[in-house]
């Protein structure tokens, strides 16, 4: 797989260098103290490899699955990252990925508007403010962790935010006839190989892209590609690579991409949106967050 | 769409490839998911109660013994609901409908039975549990709408047992009230590969003046799909 593989070279990237640096900065950095870009100090990074390999002991204390194609368990992105950009080799920053977006002129404009309300303090209200289900791929992004529970002919995926529940349909079958158009599709996975594929199509309209500002319509299809790996700390990760495809919203379809930490250490809890819903939106604009 | 359009090609190719290759081959293709050790039942599948629980009445068909308190409160909310107010029923706005009421929401509902937990994942405004096989409860959990349930197998029967409820559910349709002092112990038994019978302990001093059980039948849907149930979006809050 040639995503697969450019996604290892990202993971030795980010190994040896900063995240948003090129590696000729990086290896220059080696040779002259030369001035180089606003960064994490080494003495940062050191304490974050630290971290890092403190945390998968301690999410390694219930051990992850071992079978390459088991993901049954509790997993847990790191951080939150409201946009969805375009992978790229090397990587960019999210500013500098936005730049590579496929946008179609509706989708451009579509963005700006979203920006621009934000920016006056009136967003508009996505799915999850009004306690809908998030859409994919928005869902694929929450800062919440998710559990993945195998039955025969079914992969469900319990994510903590908001309690959406997705259903991938792993018997081999089409979605059946008369399908309806949901928030979250209706998904049909195989495997190639130990990689997880999640087709998901019969979306509504309703859902945005990511939080932050990009829209989709009623010929969104997303493909993810899920794959288990071992990091360099000894953790234990889901790399998710989610290609975007709506015609109407991009001129091509793009890859972005999520990773989800094995945390053998917590429960998914609770989630009530529905109690006391500070978010809840007025005439479409989000009045608070 | 030419991706999707290949995609979609290359699924139909496997699924023609999984519907021409002897049983071995496409088990061996197939994702994997436990089976329980021997001789413990496997609850996995659809299920759903074909007739429908609106009031819950004790195993010998009696009212439930509700206390002054609880019979005062319910008093309350049968008159609203008989003069067609459900404003005061949770489910009105949205919130979860709780232990133990989930299980009688008209709408099918997986179990998922793994080494890891027992899931009951409801259509019904997508809630779930997740429980795990604990060998206890903790003494004093936070209280929430699905509570805090540990599973264990009593010989072929599923026993699960939940405290740290808090009191702004419902038991039943009919707006039977509890506390959150309210101790729950569900008991499913597989009588056939289709049946459960299914029993709650409800154990509540704040309402009701000794413990008492209800019975329901599940059966097996094995055909019915399970849709996106979204409340919030039905109810148009």
């Amino acid at each position: 797989m040639i995503r697969g593989s450019t996604a290892r070279t990202r993971g030795g990237l980010a190994a040896g260098c900063l995240l948003v640096i090129a590696p000729l900065v990086c290896s220059a950095q080696e040779e002259y103290a030369a001035p180089r870009p606003a960064g994490p100090s080494p003495q940062a990074i050191a304490a974050r490899e630290k971290k890092n390999a403190a945390d998968a002991v301690e999410w390694n204390k219930v051990p992850a699955p071992k079978d390459p194609r088991d993901f049954s368990g509790v997993w847990w992105t790191r951080g939150y990252d409201r946009t969805f950009r375009p992978v790229t080799d090397p990587p960019q920053s999210p500013a500098q990925a936005a730049k590579l977006l496929p946008l179609t002129v509706t989708e451009a404009a579509n963005r700006q508007h979203h920006l621009d309300m934000e920016k006056a303090g009136t967003p508009i209200a996505d799915a999850p403010t009004q306690c809908f289900p998030h859409g994919i791929p928005r869902l694929i992004a929450s800062p919440y962790p998710i559990q993945y529970v195998y039955s025969p002919g079914l992969i469900t995926i319990l994510h903590e935010t908001a309690h959406n529940v997705r259903y991938i349909h792993m018997d081999g079958k089409p979605a059946p006839a008369n399908t309806p158009r949901t928030f979250l599709g209706y998904s049909v996975g195989h495997w190639e190989g130990n990689t997880l594929v999640i087709f998901t199509d019969h979306f509504n309209d309703r859902t945005q892209i990511d939080e932050e500002a990009l829209s989709h319509g009623l010929k969104l299809t997303v493909t993810e590609h899920i794959t288990k790996f071992t990091n360099k700390w000894g953790g234990v990760e889901l790399r998710n690579l989610v290609t975007i495809d709506d015609p109407e919203h991009f001129t091509h379809p793009w890859t972005t991409e999520r990773t989800f930490p094995w945390r053998g250490d917590i429960r998914i809890s609770e989630y009530s949106c529905e109690e006391n819903n500070r978010n809840a939106p007025k005439n479409g604009i989000t009045v608070a967050k | 769409m030419k991706r999707a359009a290949n995609l979609l090609a290359s699924l139909a190719g496997v699924v023609a490839l999984l519907a021409g290759l002897p049983a071995t081959a496409a088990a061996a293709q197939a994702p994997l998911f436990e089976q329980p050790p021997a001789g413990v039942p496997n609850l996995t599948g659809k299920w759903a109660m074909p007739k429908p629980i609106t009031h819950l009445l004790t195993s010998d068909g009696k009212e439930p013994p509700l206390n002054a308190a609880g019979k005062a409160e319910y008093d309350k909310r049968a008159a609203a609901l008989r003069a067609g107010d459900k404003s005061a029923d949770p489910i009105s706005g949205c919130l979860m409908h709780g232990t133990p009421r989930l299980l009688y929401a008209p709408y099918p509902f997986l179990i998922l039975q793994t080494t890891r937990s027992v899931n009951f994942v409801h259509e019904v405004n997508h809630t779930f549990r997740i429980i795990y096989w604990d060998q206890a409860l903790p003494d004093d959990p936070d209280p929430d709408y699905l509570g805090y349930s540990i599973a264990r197998f009593e010989g072929r029967t599923l026993v699960i047992n939940t405290i740290g409820l808090n009191d702004k559910t419902w038991l039943d349709y009919s707006g039977l009230p509890h506390g959150e002092k309210l101790k729950v112990q569900e008991r499913y038994t597989l009588t056939d590969p289709n049946t459960i019978e299914g029993s709650l302990t409800l154990e509540d001093p704040d309402y009701y003046t000794a413990p008492w059980t209800t019975n329901f039948t599940l059966k097996k849907q094995p055909g019915m799909q399970i849709r996106e149930n979204v409340c919030t979006d039905t109810h148009r809050m």
